[in-house]
């Protein structure tokens, strides 16, 4: 049994979507040490080949951010940055808004709504 | 007889009593280097008086079964005794090593058969045979071992003379092919345990010297302040991340409570890169967003930056006498300290501001308060926050809640309750998720 589940945490996993130059990244479950270099990877795996305009994370059905977690956030804009696409956060008022308050790093990220 | 392995073991040594006196000579061969070396395997297997085990006992029993027979017995020969691993229809846990039976059946590498016990020199004054409970029958094969030592047996046993066919004898040495098996199982399985603890132990002592060389020894003596800090390790393998620190700093103290993102041995460097970095810089004339200035510079300039950043809260206080105790405080990308007023409200102190050692035009501010005697400040790191709340809880209600009726104690005692508040999670989740470190000033009246 996987502990998360017991727990009604929804398993990690990243959805990427490319279309129309922006390549979206939409994280499910909980983005924490274990789980950041995961979506680096995931990201980072689907910008090979890929020249967009602009990269999203979507962290609008993300349970739990933490500060291991930011570090991923941080991670994927240096990729973003790398291939001269524009960086941005899709975020749900909440946890994850709350925290990258606190870590003054509100004013650092650009913001989209979420894809309705 | 109908044992092949017999017969040609006879055809070999000519005669039983020849065979017999063979046996006798090499039964007991103590300081003998082959036995010395067939006891250091046994003694390996760490099966000698070990309590029963289910894997063991379905073979006997199967064993019994499949053969008919009504005792089934898997042995491991000791210097002096035979222990029984499992015994299927007896009732002993070990026997002294006298020749005849299993102690003779692992003194050769083949099926050791007597038809009629009581009848046969080589047997009919072993104590089994002689004594209680009279068997008559007893055949048995080497458990041999994959270094070539034959450990003990699987043997089979009846109150009755009888015979055995070749395919019994067959399946008998299947059945302790099985039983040999298991005991691998169960060895790499010990030394796995064995392997896993000593390097979790290795690794606990590893990370309890770093933690200790990270944390202060004994507080300074800070007249007018009461300061207790308190930080617990989530995972005791690991180094923490949380770090504080109360430095005797140019006329003030220091206060500070960090948290560097990460764990293990390099996020304990960079620990200790932002530990000692912050001291020297408050050896100087200082201000905590200047130091919190520098110490971003200091960051973002050394060989890992980008990889690695760190959230510190840093005040500098100082006592006014009579009158409790002066402020000023600096954040980076650290949770507000919370402030405790003589009227019970609790208020956030400082401002937001970035991440330390990240972003290289990070801008830090000083907030400047005052402690009346009696009020406290609490300064904290998520971990802490986390661990009060509960998991994924953007709030701080508890934590307020907890607080709220301390004013008046003694920093120790707001310290014990908020040590029992993380006790109460940790025993919720198991154990704390994350490290947690706070410091609790109060203004002494």
């Amino acid at each position: 049994m996987n502990p998360e589940v017991d727990r009604g945490i929804p398993i990690f996993h990243v959805q990427c979507v490319t279309d129309n130059d922006a390549t979206r990244a939409i994280v499910h479950g909980e983005l924490d040490l274990d789980t950041g270099p995961q979506l680096v990877s995931a990201l980072t795996g689907a910008l090979a080949g890929q020249a967009p305009k602009s990269v999203v994370i979507d962290l609008h059905a993300t349970a739990f951010v933490d500060s291991s977690g930011l570090r991923a956030l941080l991670d994927c804009r240096r990729a973003a940055d790398d291939r001269g696409a524009a960086y941005q956060l899709c975020v749900a008022p909440g946890q994850v808004s709350r925290l990258l308050q606190v870590a003054g790093l509100t004013d650092y990220f650009d913001y989209v709504a979420p894809v309705p | 007889m109908s044992s092949p392995d017999v017969v040609a073991r006879r055809g070999r040594n000519g005669t039983l009593a020849g065979a017999h006196c063979m046996t006798q000579t090499r039964l007991r061969p103590h300081g003998d280097q082959t036995e010395m070396r067939r006891m250091a395997t046994v003694r390996r297997y760490e099966i000698l008086d070990a309590p029963p085990e289910g894997a063991f006992d379905e073979i006997t029993q199967l064993t019994a079964g499949l053969l008919h027979v009504p005792i089934a017995l898997m042995t491991i020969v000791d210097s002096d005794r035979i222990w029984f691993v499992s015994r299927y229809g007896l009732e002993a846990d070990q026997v002294p090593r006298e020749s005849g039976l299993c102690a003779s059946t692992i003194e050769q590498d083949r099926a050791w058969v007597i038809n009629d016990a009581a009848a046969d020199p080589r047997t009919r004054d072993n104590p089994l045979v002689a004594g209680e409970p009279g068997l008559r029958f007893y055949a048995g094969v080497p458990l041999r071992t994959r270094d070539g030592y034959n450990i003990g047996t699987l043997c089979i046993a009846d109150f009755a003379p009888r015979s055995v066919s070749d395919q019994a004898i067959q399946t008998l040495r299947q059945l302790a092919g099985m039983a040999l098996n298991e005991l691998e199982l169960r060895l790499t399985e010990l030394e796995r345990l064995h392997l896993a603890s000593e390097r979790r132990r290795d690794a606990e002592r590893v990370a309890a010297t770093l933690q200790e060389s990270l944390l202060p020894g004994a507080l300074p003596p800070t007249p007018g302040l009461d300061i207790v800090a308190r930080y617990h390790v989530a995972n005791s393998e690991q180094v923490g991340g949380d770090f504080y620190d109360v430095v005797d700093a140019d006329g003030a103290v220091a206060l500070v409570v960090g948290d560097v993102c990460g764990k293990g041995t390099q996020a304990a460097a960079m620990t200790g890169k932002t530990r000692w970095s912050l001291r020297t810089l408050l050896l100087d004339a200082w201000t905590p967003s200047g130091a919190l200035n520098r110490l971003n510079q200091v960051l973002v300039r050394s060989a890992d930056a980008g990889e690695r950043y760190c959230t510190v809260a840093l005040a500098r206080a100082y006592a006014l006498p009579g009158t409790g105790v002066g402020l000023t405080l600096s954040l980076g990308g650290h949770p507000h300290p919370l402030v405790v007023r003589a009227g019970g409200s609790i208020e956030h102190a400082g401002r937001t501001a970035p991440i330390i050692g990240y972003f290289p035009d990070a801008t830090f501010y000083d907030t400047e308060l005052t402690l009346a005697p009696g009020e406290l400040m609490i300064l904290f790191t998520d971990g802490m926050l986390e661990a009060v709340q509960g998991h994924g809880s953007s709030e701080d209600s508890r934590l307020r809640t907890l607080l709220a009726p301390m004013i008046g104690s003694c920093a120790r005692v707001v310290a014990d309750r908020l040590d029992d508040a993380l006790r109460t999670s940790a025993l919720c989740d198991g154990s704390l998720r994350d490290d947690a470190a706070y410091l609790v000033l109060r203004a002494s009246a």
